[in-house]
């Protein structure tokens, strides 16, 4: 991969989203061995700038980063000198000073990573800028795709919620349409435009519609907030009109997976019968999402080094 | 005597366009004609260049007082002379606001004192441009201020916006107001539309416009006022304001030359170059057209810069929390003959006759008038590098272009600009 950066899936070749896969499935074994550990990022320092909260995937990309013998440093919102009034370029740049390998960044703001990535020397990973993108995720969702059904092209994904300001959502439309699969999007009028057509994709109001052709049902997480701006009446209108629960899912391809990016909304996006059933995936999400960052981190530091690849054996 | 010699003399409000010679005398046009260099006594030669009645801006953020490590009433007259400006107005959301007869008249007596180009003065509708409480319209009007504005901002109490309109009338001055709807406007930062949905940036609809330019419509018929409208962006907004006008509303209106030049397309997804980000947002390339077929059709019509000078410290931040607007007195040429396809008639008309014409201002060029002119070669190449510019700001998403239209110089209240020799 030919890159610096990795600020998103929009523009990501089809070549380079399998590779990133491929390398993916590689790294994944080095997670099952007993010494969860290769050298290949010896002495890089990778810096995890989280100015949104989250757990699941900054504990992911630490791990990662671990996994391959970087040094991390994790800086948070409440703790930086953001809340002193530093500009986001200021913080940037002090970390620069310190001479990191990469910086992972998630920001309220699209365009964040962006901005930095044309502005720094080192590598930039999104990972979350607002409502645009999360390629990790889109990643993680399409390496799990990929090892139930084998390949993407043709495959029948459904991604249902908040698809208007989801950047999971997003990224995995741009990755999904790049590698041939056949994306359905399904939501409140409110949060699922039909201007999202543009983007390659198949839009519905109502979930049903989309149940018994998807292979893969991808929910996405209600964020309460969208309560606060009147874009739903309530929580509960929308577990019953689209919430996943076992009569719902009677509907669906005896091969069907379920997904979803977490944290899960029990009893919302999808009822606990439906979270933990024998056809949900969301475990093997997480488990993903380590071996991709692994991956995206490999890649970009230019991990083809003389004997390194003995290594990942 | 001054004679500008053998340019090719453009005026839309005559009609003319040849080749002719302008004599001068003291601060006004003597003769336009042939064969006039031998009654003066300095010549400035105009071969292959364009020579028409000098530019007005309608909105300028001068900075000053207040924020002058943007820009001060010095580097702001440097800036509009350098864009072939002989005049520009300053707006009133000034640090302190231009609300009282004190701040009028500090800006008033040191823009006096410079020349090279006639800076005027708005006073502002509302206190502190606040959109509360109306400010002292007489007094402002008596110290001098030439229109009223609130600096772009919205008034959003209609009551408040319709006591104003009817308490100015009496004074016979432009009102400039930007076409707007808060509401809509205040969590978007790009253009709703294919381009922020792709972006992941969120939208500001062009219906905030419509619903902003019904309201402006509604309250002229309301307190015949006389209003121009700031900041068009959409071709709805000017059909509708083409219909007011028919009914026989005295409302003029006008768009900037980012607007007019760009849409939301030049955004790159790869960038999110905070130099793009305006108020209201560049409009998808539809609409824009209309912008550019709007300024051939309409005499109404005029182009304003909305020169917004930024530090860098304030620009250089995420798209969503950048500082809003780009400087425009030294791009205005060039990127209006861009969008306009080098059209120079076009181009005049937009920048210098109906700008001046808000302002009751004639700017035409016969015997008599005032002797303000703009000399620019239309083919001459221009490159905005921070190096080049006047201004003390320097963010201008044309930064880095290489463009045509070069100002060569002007001629404001009779001398001629250091360009000029």
């Amino acid at each position: 991969m030919n890159r610096k950066d990795l600020v998103g899936l929009r523009d990501l070749t089809r070549d380079e989203i399998t590779e990133i896969l491929d390398t993916a499935v590689q790294m994944r074994k080095v997670s099952e061995r007993r010494v969860k550990k290769v050298p290949v990022l010896r002495g890089q320092l990778v810096i995890n700038l989280f100015l949104e909260p989250s757990t699941r995937t900054k504990v992911s990309f630490n791990l990662a980063a671990k996994r391959l013998s970087a040094d991390t440093e994790a800086i948070s919102a409440s703790g930086s000198s953001v809340t002193k009034g530093e500009s986001l370029l200021d913080t940037v740049r002090n970390l620069e000073a310190m001479k990191p390998n990469v910086l992972v960044i998630r920001h309220k703001m699209a365009g964040a990573p962006h901005m930095l990535a044309q502005r720094v020397p080192f590598s930039v990973i999104n990972a979350g800028d607002g409502i645009n993108e999360h390629p990790t995720q889109g990643l993680l969702d399409m390496l799990t795709m990929r090892d139930h059904f084998g390949s993407l092209e043709g495959l029948n994904v459904a991604i249902v919620g908040d698809v208007h300001h989801s950047r999971v959502a997003r990224s995995n439309i741009y990755g999904l349409t790049t590698m041939g699969a056949r994306v359905m999007l399904a939501g409140p009028g409110t949060l699922c435009r039909p201007e999202m057509k543009a983007l390659g994709v198949e839009v519905m109001h109502r979930v049903d519609d989309v149940l018994d052709e998807a292979d893969v049902v991808m929910m996405l997480r209600v964020q309460r907030e969208r309560l606060g701006l009147a874009m739903l009446p309530s929580i509960d209108e929308y577990a019953s009109l689209y919430g996943l629960n076992l009569q719902r899912i009677q509907k669906t391809r005896p091969e069907v997976r379920f997904m979803h990016p977490g944290p899960i909304n029990r009893g919302v996006e999808m009822t606990s019968e439906v979270a933990d059933h024998p056809r949900s995936v969301v475990l093997e999400q997480v488990t993903n999402g380590v071996a991709v960052r692994m991956a995206l981190l490999y890649l970009l530091l230019g991990g083809e080094r003389e004997g390194e690849d003995n290594a990942l054996r | 005597m001054l004679c500008v010699e053998g340019g090719r003399v453009v005026c839309p409000a005559s009609g003319i366009d040849e080749t002719a010679d302008i004599l001068i005398d003291g601060p006004n046009i003597v003769e336009v004609g042939p064969k006039l260099s031998d009654r003066a006594t300095r010549t400035v030669k105009a071969e292959g260049a364009i020579v028409c009645p000098g530019f007005t801006d309608l909105i300028v953020e001068t900075n000053d007082p207040g924020d002058v490590h943007r820009e001060d009433l010095v580097s702001v007259a440097a800036a509009a002379a350098a864009g072939g400006f002989t005049r520009i107005l300053g707006t009133p959301d000034t640090s302190p606001a231009v609300d009282n007869a004190s701040v009028a008249s500090d800006i008033l007596n040191r823009a006096a004192r410079i020349a090279g180009c006639e800076i005027a003065v708005a006073g502002s509708l509302t206190v502190g441009c606040n959109g509360t409480e109306m400010a002292e319209i007489g007094t402002l009007s008596d110290v001098g201020c030439v229109a009223f504005s609130d600096g772009g901002h919205v008034i959003s109490d209609v009551v408040v916006l319709r006591n104003a309109l009817d308490y100015a009338r009496r004074f016979n001055r432009p009102i400039l107001l930007r076409a707007g709807q808060p509401d809509l406007e205040s969590k978007g930062s790009a253009h709703e539309g294919f381009v922020a949905m792709r972006l992941g940036l969120r939208g500001i609809p062009a219906e905030a416009e419509e619903m902003g330019v019904a309201r402006l419509i509604a309250l002229t018929r309301l307190t015949n006022a006389k209003v121009h409208v700031t900041h068009v962006t959409t071709a709805r907004a000017i059909e509708m304001l083409a219909r007011a006008r028919a009914e026989g509303l005295s409302l003029t209106a006008s768009t900037t030359i980012h607007h007019l030049a760009l849409s939301d397309q030049a955004i790159d997804d790869q960038t999110y170059d905070a130099n793009l980000r305006f108020v209201p947002p560049l409009r998808d390339e539809e609409n824009r057209q209309a912008l550019v077929q709007a300024i051939k059709h309409n005499d109404w019509f005029s182009v304003a810069t909305d020169h917004r000078p930024r530090s860098l410290a304030e620009k250089e931040h995420e798209f969503e929390r950048t500082a809003i607007g780009a400087i425009g007195l030294e791009t205005a040429l060039a990127a209006t003959l861009s969008a306009l396809r080098g059209d120079v008639n076009a181009t005049v008309a937009a920048l210098a006759t109906r700008p001046a014409a808000v302002l009751g201002k004639d700017a035409m060029l016969r015997a008599g008038s005032a002797a303000n002119l703009t000399i620019f070669d239309p083919a001459g190449d221009i490159e905005f590098s921070e190096n080049s510019f006047a201004s003390k700001s320097h963010n201008s998403p044309f930064l880095g272009r290489r463009m045509l239209g070069r100002v060569l110089g002007t001629v404001c209240g009779g001398r001629i600009s250091a360009s000029l020799g």
